[in-house]
């Protein structure tokens, strides 16, 4: 059950809250959106491995 | 008692997504389905004991081995069609929810129809 996975996604998603924040304070809307977009992006790329191994191990323990 | 980690780490993403609910719903969604398919990873890995365990008994019925590992295939696809119509419903998508689980039951049957076919052949013999 390794947690780092969700403590790095919950990081990222921290360090997107702040910086938005902070870009929306200096009038830069469209980089904030365009910066959450990126955050996405960054903690799917962290997700994906897990999910593909979710699915690999269902394959070898069901003998699909 | 392994069942503490896992309590721990589903304590933790309901606290991280409760954090993210607002501002980023995407990343709340992230850790919800990273957390729920590590969960489901440990329980997946657990299960792979029980099933060899059953695997040696069927092997001492007369049963044939490939309806063993049909029933395996069935199983497989029901959990991942419920893990995938489950992710949906908590983001409120519950046509798609359902679309997934429709899947998930037409795949079965597509699996269970030659047996049915056997079971309907064997009966028909039966008869005078």
């Amino acid at each position: 059950m390794d947690i780092d996975i969700i403590l790095q996604i919950a990081g990222i998603g921290l360090l997107i809250s702040v910086l938005n924040i902070v870009l929306k304070q200096a009038g830069k809307e469209e980089q904030a959106h365009l910066l959450a977009l990126v955050g996405v992006v960054i903690a799917l790329l962290l997700v994906i491995p897990t999910i593909n191994q979710l699915f690999l191990t269902v394959r070898s323990v069901f003998r699909l | 008692m392994e069942i503490i980690p896992i309590l721990g780490g589903a304590i933790a993403s309901v606290l991280f997504v409760l954090i993210f609910q607002d501002e980023q719903p995407e990343i709340a969604l992230l850790i919800n389905l990273a957390t729920s398919a590590l969960i489901f990873l440990f329980a997946v890995t657990r299960l792979g004991t029980v099933i060899a365990a059953f695997e040696s008994l069927a092997e001492r019925t007369a049963v044939s081995p490939q309806y063993f590992t049909l029933i395996l295939k069935i199983i497989a696809i029901a959990y991942i069609a419920e893990f995938g119509a489950q992710v949906c419903r908590d983001a409120d998508l519950e046509a798609l929810a359902g679309s997934v689980e429709l899947a998930g039951r037409v795949v079965i049957l597509l699996l269970a129809v030659p047996v049915l076919l056997t079971v309907f052949d064997l009966a028909l013999n039966l008869l005078p």
